[in-house]
């Protein structure tokens, strides 16, 4: 149970203050939904284990403190300093701080057209309470649409950067991608904090995958120790589509990462895959959700998690086979290495299955490191904690393996071994 | 002269059941000693009470290497300071890359010893000329280590890292099971190279064709956790001839 709840009179007054720019009608029923549904508490199956009070008490701090931050003034671009990812990976970024896109013109990328609203407000608001919650408190929704047929040089990355020095603790963002149909389109989406200061942000993404639309997506989470992140990635496949996702989560203390396909046309092919890597007292859940509603169809889930210190990781993965979705593949996995016994992992990959003709599976693992993989190493001269580092290494690889997005899959390793090195040194 | 590898009334244990129950050993720089014995009787144990696996509680007796004290020293110490164990079961390892492993575990021990750490090309070389010497594909440096190797490929790899590594005492557990008569030869070409008056080997089998290629100086018999008898290469004959039942009824008389 929330003890806390967001204070729905603070709230309204700030969302009556936010800039007109055309969300305004948008924010106000998503505001009125709201209202009702409040954010969901650990009573709720989905939110057994991961609690959004800190998120709560960020939030009402925030509303009471009348941000003058919500006053429409243009970001910009000096407001955001380079970042590694945009140095180090050959895409066409585009830069969020605190929920809204910095540059007053949008940009023009190869063929896809970039607006500031979605055009039809489809799917803002709804049946979601945190994600009405971002909606209510949007600056800004970006709307980017690839042409049918277009294939892109280079992939689009998101900045999703978060600076609360300021009077700035809250950041909303909201991007819908329409690919069209046969599209080609990379996304690598990278979260970053820029101050140590506590922060809430909400980035909700929506993906509409048109019939043979092919999208490689890469999340790349890497959070400060006080950010409170969530995330849904809400994904329409057409048909005989193709997504290959792959979700990193390095950072953050409080992190809830939502994504739910919609498979509703024959001949789609969805495979998701993740790591996440936790030590201190973060908390990270990955919610995964596939919709087989039409077969045949093929889905994969397959995430790993390599825990130390205090942390505690959710996972849950969950297809559903709806009835007449015959010829469905579906299939997820976790495994977790557990480097400290105050580590916490709650796994369940599940399976609801209501058509005939399906193949099936999940499976779950939790273990330590090897002891006989430990003792060879060490008998070669290794010293332990190399040897340590070598095989959590070596469990985080079969993940890198299988990047979605090739371009990015150096930088990216380079981050986990960075990351993996501090949280293999950690102590419980 | 100080013995190589000592071993003096050495006792232990495996959570409550006692494995070596009063073994000694002395191996001398230059030496050649097999070890053979029926199944379960310690040898393996021995083999890695050796090389420090933490498993094994050593309850009584001693073991120097050089007249150090073995005992207070990691595994990885121990394989710094020269001691390698050819494992009777190599260890799959998804995800490490031999070549890496092989690098690393060098440069452990040249860091050990106050050398500059082998570069790239450097590294290269060496392997590829060791893998020569053992018959091997050169394509086995980019796989994990072990993982999906033949049992025969997993021994010769053993031998590889023995090759890279230089170790002053080699001790083998049944690197010669399950080998091919090529895999054996280009085994038993792999320890002859590396025999030398500093260097010793210990060989655990228990098969007399090993000893073909590699003359032993001693044969010991382990039995029960304790070396029951040890005699010249004639031993080993001896023992594929008439079995162990011969030498537990020397023993007992
Ligand atoms: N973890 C363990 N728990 C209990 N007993 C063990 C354990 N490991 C080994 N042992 C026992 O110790 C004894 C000695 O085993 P060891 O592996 O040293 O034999 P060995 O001489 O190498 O045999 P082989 O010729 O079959 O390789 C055996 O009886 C074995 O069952
Ligand atoms: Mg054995």
């Amino acid at each position: 149970m929330n003890t806390a709840v967001i204070r729905q009179d603070l709230l309204a007054d700030v969302v009556g203050r936010l800039p007109d720019n055309g969300l305004r009608a948008l924010r106000e029923r998503a505001l009125t939904e709201f209202a009702k549904q409040g954010l969901p508490g650990t009573t709720e199956e989905d939110w057994r284990y991961t609690s959004l009070q800190s998120a709560v008490e960020l939030s009402n701090a925030w509303l009471a403190s009348q941000p003058d931050l919500v006053l429409p003034h243009e970001p910009r671009k000096e407001h955001l300093p380079t970042q590694a990812s945009e140095t180090a990976i050959d895409a066409h970024w585009l830069r969020f701080l605190n929920g809204r896109l910095l540059g007053g013109a949008l940009p023009d990328l190869e063929s896809i057209r970039i607006g500031r609203e979605p055009a039809d407000g489809r799917g803002l608001v709804t049946d979601d309470g945190l994600s009405n919650l971002n909606a209510a408190l949007l600056h800004d929704a970006i709307h980017i649409v690839v042409p049918a047929g277009a294939t892109l040089s280079r992939p689009i990355g998101l900045v999703l950067a978060n600076d609360a020095s300021g009077n700035t603790s809250v950041a909303m963002s909201r991007i819908v991608f329409e690919v069209g149909a046969g599209a080609k389109l990379e996304i690598i989406e990278n979260h970053l904090s820029l101050s140590a200061a506590a922060s809430f942000a909400s980035v909700v993404i929506e993906l509409r995958l048109a019939r043979g639309a092919q999208v490689r997506y890469l999340r790349l989470q890497e959070c400060g120790e006080a950010q409170i992140l969530t995330g849904r990635l809400q994904i329409a496949v057409g048909q005989d589509a193709l997504l290959r996702y792959t979700s990193i989560d390095l950072g953050g203390a409080l992190v809830r990462n939502d994504v739910a396909a919609d498979l509703t046309a024959a001949g789609s092919d969805v495979i998701a895959n993740g790591l996440y890597l936790a030590t201190g007292s973060q908390h990270i859940d990955n919610h995964i959700r596939i919709d087989h509603r039409v077969g045949p169809a093929r889905s994969r889930a397959a995430f790993r998690g390599i825990l130390h210190g205090r942390s505690r990781c959710v996972f849950n993965s969950k297809a559903i086979v709806h009835k007449g979705a015959d010829g469905t593949d579906a299939g997820q996995s976790n495994h977790n290495l557990l480097l400290s016994d105050k580590a916490e992992i709650d796994t369940k990959p599940e399976l609801e299955i209501y058509a005939d003709d399906v193949k099936c599976a999940h499976g779950a693992t939790v273990g330590q490191l090897d002891e006989s993989a430990l003792f060879y190493l060490r008998s070669r001269g290794i010293d332990a904690d190399a040897a340590s580092r070598m095989l959590t290494r070596a469990f985080a690889a079969s993940v890198l393996g299988e990047l979605a997005v090739a371009v990015a899959a150096e930088y990216v390793a380079g981050r986990i071994d960075q990351r993996l090195d501090l949280v293999v040194s950690d102590k419980p | 002269m100080t013995a190589m590898l000592e071993i003096r009334d050495l006792h232990t244990k495996i959570g409550d059941t006692a494995i070596l129950d009063g073994l000694s050993l002395t191996v001398n720089s230059g030496e050649v000693h097999a070890i053979m014995g029926p199944n379960g009787s310690g040898k393996s144990t021995l083999a890695q009470v050796i090389a420090g696996h933490e498993s094994h509680l050593v309850t009584a007796g001693s073991v120097t290497f050089f007249g150090r004290n073995l005992l207070e020293l990691a595994p990885e110490e121990r394989a710094r300071e020269g001691i390698f164990l050819g494992f009777q079961y190599p260890v799959e390892i998804p995800g490490v890359n031999n070549a890496y492993l092989l690098k690393a575990a060098v440069n452990a021990k040249r860091r050990h010893n106050g050398q500059p750490e082998i570069d790239a090309f450097e590294f290269l070389k060496l392997a590829r000329e060791k893998m020569k010497l053992l018959d091997m594909d050169p394509g086995f440096l980019n796989r994990a280590v072990n993982e999906g190797f033949s049992g025969g490929e997993k021994k010769r790899n053993e031998i590889l890292q023995m090759a890279m590594l230089e170790p002053r005492l080699a001790i083998l557990d049944e690197t010669d099971s399950g080998l091919d008569i090529d895999a054996l030869k280009a085994v038993a070409k792999g320890i002859n190279a590396l025999r030398s008056p500093e260097r010793a080997i210990v060989l655990v089998t228990h098969y007399q064709r090993l000893l073909h290629y590699i003359e032993p100086d001693q044969v010991h018999v382990l039995s029960k956790g304790r070396i029951v008898h040890s005699g010249d290469k004639s031993l080993a004959l001896e023992l594929e001839k008439r079995g162990y039942d011969w030498v537990r009824e020397v023993a007992n008389a």
